[in-house]
């Protein structure tokens, strides 16, 4: 029981970061419990409010919860609370019926709380700008018009590290893949070998170019290369068809289908 | 087909499709405004999605059947919803819909598309995409539904169980071959987010108007506050405003920043106000919505409605209200069991 409760508080420190809005939903609460508990809204607002906590911080719920969705994504269950209501409606009611330049001046030193508490969503480095509608890296859009005009209709495999495989298929659904991200949709041995060879922290390239070839993974995408490294990858018939920015795609021989990998010819 | 065409044609079914779909179900008593015609569309929309889907699925039926089919119920509902919207009197359709603008809330609403822009024009990478998208790439590529694996493009051995009883990334294909064949990736990337992050404002719009009936400047300022709030939740990746602002294509996000908050504000016109303001059937869209989203809506919906129900219980003591909200987690706590049943 004891591991459930640390592991909750865990999820609710890692839920709220090293932010100060679970501070500010604490202070609305105690202001709506002070200034405004004969309202019904309140009432019923704190009344969902612990009921909700209540079920994600005991451990025998948590426990029931946590075998229904699985250990690692009980957070979501902070989902139910309704942190942003609740804050939103408490700094509104504590604004109301002020006059006009009360008003303002409040609202103004409420977005200062709100924005000194948080942590944009900008700031945070959520986003970039890409070139292309789909909106995925603009590596994973070269590579993926590379290796079509490359292939030029046959059927191949491809393989590539944990930063262009999630977003090849999202691209291009036409492309087959060795694996994706994590090795997820990986068949077998050589095949979980080249995912921890493609994405490990110092490439080997002839380890990569060894393990490619038994797979009979048409296609690699590498990090490009110096000479060295390519006179590896070449040692095992892999050939370079173009670099995108940071990434190199590589053919094994000299087209696409010049070896037919055994998964695409059994589904043939 | 142009890419501009696409681009109408996304609009029409995302957001003019659902906006008529909505009105059959508001009640007969009152017409509702904008917001809610479009939040409670999207609930008939998504309820009928994962009705139709699921048995599709298991009968391994092409994509371009159900896209068809999905077609003919959005247009019937649509049309319905025009033909509801006649029969009213024409001064109460527009003294109902309109909104009346202040200060705050033009201030909230400049705050809303600066939102909209950043998430429309510029992009986040999220690598949960390869399936969340990628299921919708491969089953347009391959008209087929959940029949092939998103991460490879091989053919599934058996069904993927966690997601096949909350197929939204069908409804992601759906709505790309409805719209001209619109690159799912497009729309997900760029028409969800341009039409379900007003969308989740519009549920707290909703909730505004609950909480500050009369005061429309008050509901300015909670619109605002709420929308800051979510503009600043970049302090962790688990909260539901960062879920919400920066992967709302996905369906977990939808049910983080719109479906719950929506189910939240429903609980509390049913459950909560001594006069009940919607129609249960409401309840039960919410939650069979909340099923197609994603899995943990299956589980995070009639959780919600139990807290809500528990306090209807101690502060209301109204069993009969108990007991019509209990009815309405049905399809949840069904889907549930099979949920745990083949997991």
């Amino acid at each position: 029981m004891k591991e459930v409760i640390k592991e909750t508080i865990a999820f609710w420190n890692n839920y709220w970061g090293d932010s100060f809005v679970p501070w500010l939903l604490l202070a609305a609460v105690i202001y709506l419990l002070v200034f405004r508990r004969k309202k019904d809204i309140t009432r019923y607002v704190l009344l969902y409010l612990a009921v909700s906590l209540f079920l994600f911080f005991c451990p025998f719920t948590a426990k029931i919860i946590q075998a229904c969705i699985g250990e690692t994504v009980y957070w979501r269950v902070l989902w139910l609370i309704p942190s942003t209501p609740v804050i939103a409606f408490t700094m509104t009611e504590v604004l109301r019926g002020r006059k006009k330049a009360g008003k303002v001046l409040g609202l103004a030193v409420c977005a200062a709380l709100i924005i000194l508490t948080g942590r944009g969503i900008y700031q945070a480095g959520n986003y970039h700008l890409v070139h292309n509608y789909q909106k995925v890296p603009d590596e994973v859009a070269g590579i993926c018009e590379m290796v079509k005009s490359d292939a030029d209709g046959s059927l191949f495999m491809l393989a590539a590290d944990n930063y262009i495989g999630p977003y090849v298929r999202v691209y291009d659904p036409s492309i087959r893949m060795m694996f994706n991200r994590e090795n997820r949709g990986g068949y077998g041995a050589g095949s979980r070998r080249l995912y921890l060879e493609i994405n490990a922290p110092v490439l080997n390239y002839r380890n990569i170019g060894a393990v490619g070839r038994r797979t009979f993974c048409n296609y690699l995408v590498v990090k490009v290369p110096n000479e060295e490294q390519k006179k590896d990858l070449e040692a095992y018939g892999y050939q370079e068809v173009g670099n995108v920015n940071r990434y190199s795609l590589y053919r094994l021989g000299d087209s696409a289908d010049a070896v037919q990998n055994p998964i695409l010819f059994r589904e043939e | 087909m142009g890419m501009i065409v696409k681009g109408i044609l996304a609009i029409f079914w995302l957001a003019a499709v659902p906006a008529f779909a909505g009105v059959p179900f508001l009640g007969k008593k009152r017409t509702g405004n904008i917001a809610e015609m479009i939040l409670t569309g999207y609930l008939a929309l998504f309820s009928v999605m994962e009705i139709l889907t699921l048995p599709m699925t298991w009968l391994k039926m092409p994509l371009h059947v159900l896209t068809v089919s999905c077609g003919i119920v959005f247009s019937a509902f649509a049309v319905w919803g025009i033909i509801c919207l006649k029969k009213q009197k024409p001064l109460y359709r527009l003294k109902e819909r309109k909104i009346h603008w202040n200060f705050y809330l033009c201030l909230a609403v400049l705050v809303i598309i600066l939102q909209v822009v950043m998430c429309t024009f510029l992009a986040h990478m999220d690598a949960d995409d390869c399936f969340y998208v990628g299921a919708a790439t491969t089953d347009v590529y391959t008209d087929t539904i959940f029949e092939v694996n998103p991460y490879t493009g091989r053919e599934y051995i058996m069904l993927p169980r966690r997601y096949v009883l909350s197929p939204f990334p069908v409804f992601l294909a759906v709505v790309s071959q409805l719209s001209g064949g619109l690159h799912p990736a497009i729309m997900a990337h760029v028409f969800f987010p341009l039409v379900f992050l007003p969308a989740a404002y519009m549920v707290q719009y909703c909730i505004a108007g609950k909480w500050f009936r009369g005061d429309r400047k008050a509901r300015g300022i909670y619109l605002f506050l709420a929308a800051l709030l979510c503009s600043f939740s970049g302090y962790s990746v688990y909260n539901a405003g960062n879920f919400q602002m920066v992967r709302i294509w996905q369906g977990k996000a939808l049910l983080a920043g719109v479906f719950l908050p929506y189910l939240f504000y429903l609980c509390i016109s049913l459950l909560m106000e001594k006069k009940q303001t919607c129609s249960w059937l409401l309840l039960v869209m919410a939650n069979i919505s909340c099923c197609l989203l994603s899995s943990m809506g299956i589980l995070l919906a009639p959780l919600m409605t139990g807290c809500f129900l528990a306090v209807c219980f101690v502060w209301r003591r109204e069993w009969k209200r108990v007991l019509k909200g209990l009815m309405c987690c049905l399809p949840s706590i069904l889907l549930g069991l099979l949920y745990i049943g083949i997991g």
